[in-house]
């Protein structure tokens, strides 16, 4: 492994200088602490890649929860102009619009702990996750075209959400753009019957309490109150965006062949903007977003009626608003400043989440006070956050910060570590009821295959790049 | 042939070894079988045939397994064994043998998301061609 040169910028940033090939210098945050096990994998090569990219600006960015992907590093950010930069399906992930949202109740951890168990075995048995599953869902061709084209909409037309669920998810719920033209028959056919679910291997829905409070007004503005039980639901869009990732890396090889650009991996495969490659890309991606934040209304549907059935109360008791949806693998035309002009670029979140400060005009206007709230999951035993964007993450990420804790142990490690053990045992024990269809995927993501996300959230807090709202715990986990 | 599990932080790296291009792709394909499925235990009925084209023979091994993956996310068809022919780097010729669940009742072993470039360059050391493949899963 080559070792890369790192410069300490201050106590949470360190900077990778310009050299090589590369475009612009790197910036990784985190700690001295973190740092040495971020140099462990080749996560740092991969922000070095990623600066020599056509038309990057700025820098090649990595949050504190950077580990080793596949082309861009999994918390990698970069953003590019739009008349000499790319697009690349790689900086965006297979899953595409993987993400998280936050369903708030009015229900106390006191409340609820007395039926855990029947509420995670009700989920497991209503919520359709594993690998190989399908959904209760089957979509026509008329259903797709509608959900490429008009994203969300769709399931709040079947009662399947309210129109104040839109209000709370990033472009309210529909990327527009999206034309089913642009998708390729194998994407139709791996989607038509997983909307609606889970997936497996790191996705999941837990159910959390709050058991800190760190910004009583953030808190007061997000509805946020220690004690209170929130649930969160993180997948993303399944195999149909899987296939249409796979569909256009395999055109931009192509392309890039063509023209013969080369790179150092080519899972940055890419096209510029002003290209068929790209004007399909995006276009396809745009209707699998849509899909993805679709799949996660429809599952947070069927957790307000569980939650409701298992405690014998009416939605307004239940009081099950969405706080916020937010997406982390995504690629996003903003405006950002550039040597003191306003320009749009074309921001790319692999693993990182966006976090607008107060202000901006795409906070919805409910949050517009305070900021955009950012939702971190960690792992089942330890603890989640809720923070909110600031200004100076505008300036310095593009208005973006981690997406998670980051895995520090590969599966294949995780699942030496956890012989012997029993990982659901030693989570009840610690408070966390788990319902899983595969142990093994228990094991594979058991809490030591992470980062303490506690950490991760500090460094970006005391970055300056978000702040610390809440802390959730977990109470109850359901996985694939 | 032969292929093993690399390390990898969050996703799959299979480094495959073979003497020549067609045993290559064939341990590949193999290898992404035996990580979704009892591929030893399936009873192959039927056969499929494919062939691809490509740029490259990188491009040509990346097409070949999400074919693979393809016919077993859609078409719930399970691969045990395989005949590749590659001819001057870029086609492929295969027969593919397996057997097709009712989806649903297979059990899956991987929820594969797609087959990466990342790192894939098929090099040859000494007497052998070696390929490293990252999957996403």
């Amino acid at each position: 492994m080559v070792e890369i040169n790192l410069i300490e910028i201050d106590s949470n940033l360190w900077e990778i200088p310009k050299h090589g090939n590369m475009n612009v210098p790197g910036r990784v945050y985190s700690d001295r602490e973190l740092i040495e096990s971020i140099k462990q994998d080749r996560s740092l090569q991969q922000v070095v890649n990623v600066a020599q990219l056509p038309g990057i600006q700025k820098y090649s960015i990595a949050m504190p929860d950077i580990h080793w992907g596949y082309g861009f590093p999994i918390g990698g950010v970069a953003a590019f102009d739009v008349e000499n930069g790319v697009i690349s399906p790689g900086g965006v992930g297979y899953d595409i619009n993987c993400g998280v949202r936050l369903m708030k109740t009015l229900l106390t951890k006191d409340e609820v702990v007395p039926k855990i168990r029947k509420l995670v075995d009700e989920l497991f048995h209503t919520v359709p996750c594993g690998t190989g599953i399908g959904g209760r869902i089957k979509l026509s061709t008329v259903d797709f075209k509608n959900i490429v084209e008009t994203g969300t909409a769709w399931s709040i037309e079947r009662d399947l959400g309210t129109e104040d669920d839109l209000d709370r998810i990033e472009d309210n719920g529909c990327l527009t753009g999206g034309e089913i033209e642009s998708i390729s028959q194998r994407a139709f056919e791996r989607g038509k019957n997983q909307l609606g679910t889970l997936g497996s291997g790191n996705h999941f829905l837990e159910i959390d309490y709050i058991d800190a409070i760190f910004n009583d007004k953030y808190a007061g503005e997000f509805g946020l109150f220690k004690n209170q039980v929130c649930v969160l639901i993180h997948c993303g869009s399944r195999g149909f965006g899987h296939q249409i990732c796979t569909d256009y890396v395999d055109k931009m090889m192509s392309y890039m062949h063509r023209i013969g650009l080369e790179l150092p991996d080519n899972q940055l495969a890419c096209s510029h903007f002003d290209t068929e490659e790209a004007r399909g890309y995006l276009s396809a991606f745009s209707g699998a977003v849509n899909y993805a934040w679709t799949n996660r209304q429809i599952i947070m549907s069927y957790t307000r009626d569980v939650f409701k059935k298992v405690f014998g109360i009416s939605s307004d008791m239940l009081g099950g608003d969405l706080l916020y949806d937010v997406s982390h693998n995504i690629a996003k035309f903003e405006e950002h400043e550039i040597n003191g002009e306003m320009k749009t670029l074309c921001v790319h979140r692999k693993g990182a989440t966006r976090a607008f400060p107060k202000n901006h005009p795409l906070v919805p206007e409910i949050y517009r006070e305070v900021g955009q709230p950012v939702l971190i999951p960690g792992d089942m035993g330890r603890a989640s956050y809720v923070l909110v964007g600031t200004e100076l993450a505008m300036g310095e990420t593009f208005g973006t910060c981690c997406h998670g804790a980051g895995r520090v142990l590969s599966r294949k490690k995780a699942l030496k570590k956890a012989r012997g053990r029993n990982i659901v045992d030693e989570l009840e024990r610690s408070g966390t009821y788990v319902r899983a269809k595969g142990k093994r995927t228990v094991s594979e993501e058991m809490p030591e295959a992470y980062k303490d996300v506690e950490k991760v959230c500090d460094i970006v807090h005391n970055a300056g790049i978000a702040n610390k709202v809440a802390r959730l715990r977990p109470m109850g986990v359901v996985k694939g | 042939m032969k292929y093993e599990l690399v390390d990898h932080t969050a996703d799959i790296c299979i480094r495959c070894q073979a003497k020549n291009l067609s045993e290559l792709f064939k341990c590949a394909a193999v290898a992404l079988m035996d990580l979704l499925a009892d591929r030893k235990s399936i009873e192959a009925t039927e056969k499929i045939e494919i062939r691809i084209d490509a740029y490259s023979t990188e491009q040509l091994l990346v097409r070949w397994l999400n074919e693979l993956l393809y016919y077993q996310q859609t078409k719930g068809i399970f691969f045990k064994d395989f005949d590749v022919s590659i001819e001057n780097g870029t086609r492929l010729n295969a027969t593919a043998y397996g057997i097709t669940y009712m989806l649903g009742n297979q059990e899956v072993k991987e929820d594969i998301k797609g087959i990466t470039y990342h790192n894939l360059k098929i090099k040859k050391s000494k007497d052998k061609l070696i390929a490293e493949i990252v999957i996403d899963i």
